[in-house]
C-alpha cells in the first residue's frame, strides 16, 4: 500500500499522458483514414474524367470521318460521275436526229461506252462503301477479296487464312472486323512499306482472334495509345471505337524476333457455335 | 468502386459508430488498466473521472450524430412510403 501511495503521482502522469498519446494515436488513424479515402475520392474523379475526355476525342473522331467520307463520296460523285453523265448527254442532243445514221450510230455507241464508264464508276463507290462479298459470303470471302486485291498489285504480298471460321458472326459485327482490318491493312500500306501481310483467324473459348503480321515500320501497344490521346491518328481513333462497340481488344506488339510487327483483335462472342 | 459517391465516409453512419467506439476505447484504455488497482484513492479517482466523463459524452454524442444519419437517409425512403398511401 505504501508502495503504492508513492508511486501514485508518477501513476497519475503516466494516466494522463498515456491517454493523451492514445488519444492522439486514435486521431491520427481516423483523419489518416479520412485523408486516404479523400485520395482514392479524388483519384477516381481524376480516373473518371480521362475516360470522359477520350469518350469525346473518339466521338470527334468518328463524327471527323463520317464527315470525310461525306466528302470523299460528295467529290467521287460529283467529279467523275457528273461530267461523265454530262458528256453522254452532249452525245444524245436533239442534233441528233437531223444527222446522218453513221455519226448517229458513233454517238450513241459513245454515249453507250460513257454510261457503261459512269455504271461502273458508281458500283465500285457503293462497293467501297459496302462490300457486297461481305454481307453475302461472310468475312473469310470479303477479307480474301481485299488480299487478292492488294496481292494483284504486285507490290505486297498478302494473304489470309481463316482456322476455325465455320460460322458467321452477326452481320454488324463482321462489318466492324472487316472495317478493322481494312484500316489496319490501309495505314500497313500508307505507312509501313511491308512486304507482306498475314492474317489468321482462330477462335478459341468463346473468343474471335484475329491476328495480322507485317514485316514492315509498325506500331506498338504504347504508340497507339499515344496516338490515341493526340489529335493525329484519326483511323487509329475510328479503330479504337469500334473495338469499344465490339468490346473487343486490340493489341499491337513488336514480335520477339524483332523482325515483323503484329496486331491481335480479340473479340468476344457468346453465341458463337461451333459446328463440328 | 466505380462509383465514387459510395465512398463518402461522413454519411455513412457505421463510420461514426467506429469512431466513437475507437476514441471512447483508445481514451479510456489506460484508465480502466490502473483502475483495479487504484481506484480507492481519490487523488486518481479525480483523474479518473475526468478522463472518463469527457469521453463517455463524446462517444454518446458522436453516436447520437450516427443515428441521426441513419434518421437521414431513411427520411427519403419513409417519404416516399407516405407518398405511396392514397389519400382519401
Amino acid at each position: 500500500m505504501i508502495l503504492l501511495q508513492s508511486s501514485l503521482p508518477s501513476v497519475s502522469s503516466a494516466l494522463f499522458f498515456g491517454t493523451m498519446g492514445m488519444l492522439a494515436l486514435a486521431i491520427g488513424l481516423i483523419v489518416f483514414i479520412v485523408f486516404h479515402q479523400r485520395r482514392v475520392i479524388r483519384y477516381q474523379v481524376q480516373l473518371q474524367e480521362m475516360e470522359e475526355e477520350q469518350q469525346k476525342i473518339l466521338l470527334n473522331a468518328s463524327i471527323r470521318w463520317q464527315e470525310e467520307e461525306r466528302q470523299k463520296i460528295a467529290a467521287d460523285l460529283h467529279d467523275d460521275a457528273g461530267p461523265l453523265l454530262a458528256t453522254a448527254r452532249l452525245y444524245l442532243n436533239e442534233n441528233l436526229v437531223h444527222q446522218d445514221i453513221s455519226t448517229q450510230l458513233q454517238s450513241i455507241y459513245n454515249a453507250k461506252q460513257i454510261i457503261d464508264d459512269t455504271i461502273q464508276l458508281i458500283r465500285n463507290i457503293s462497293h467501297s462503301l459496302m462490300p457486297p462479298t461481305l454481307k453475302n459470303f461472310g468475312l473469310e470471302s470479303a477479307v480474301n477479296d481485299l488480299f487478292q486485291k492488294i496481292s494483284g498489285s504486285g507490290v505486297v504480298n498478302a494473304s489470309c487464312r481463316f482456322h476455325d471460321y465455320r460460322q458467321r458472326l452477326r452481320p454488324e459485327q463482321e462489318l466492324l472486323i472487316f472495317r478493322i482490318i481494312q484500316e489496319l491493312v490501309n495505314n500497313i500500306l500508307k505507312h509501313s512499306s511491308a512486304s507482306f501481310i498475314h492474317v489468321t483467324q482462330n477462335y478459341n473459348e468463346d473468343k474471335f482472334f484475329i491476328r495480322l503480321h507485317h514485316d514492315g515500320r509498325g506500331i506498338t501497344q504504347a504508340d497507339f495509345d499515344r496516338l490515341n490521346k493526340s489529335s493525329l491518328g484519326l483511323g487509329l481513333k475510328n479503330i479504337q471505337s469500334r473495338t469499344k462497340v465490339l468490346q473487343a481488344k486490340i493489341e499491337f506488339e513488336r514480335d520477339l524476333s524483332q523482325t515483323y510487327f503484329k496486331v491481335t483483335l480479340e473479340v468476344p462472342v457468346e453465341d458463337y457455335e461451333m459446328i463440328s | 468502386m466505380k462509383d465514387p459517391t459510395a465512398l463518402y465516409l461522413f454519411s455513412s453512419p457505421v463510420f461514426w459508430v467506429v469512431v466513437a467506439i475507437i476514441i471512447y476505447s483508445a481514451g479510456t484504455f489506460f484508465p480502466f488498466i490502473y483502475a483495479k488497482n487504484y481506484m480507492a484513492e481519490s487523488e486518481f479517482f479525480d483523474l479518473y473521472d475526468m478522463i472518463h466523463d469527457p469521453l463517455y459524452i463524446i462517444r454518446n454524442l458522436i453516436f447520437a450524430f450516427a443515428m441521426l444519419q441513419k434518421t437521414n437517409s431513411k427520411k427519403s425512403s419513409y417519404m416516399a412510403y407516405c407518398k405511396k398511401i392514397p389519400k382519401p
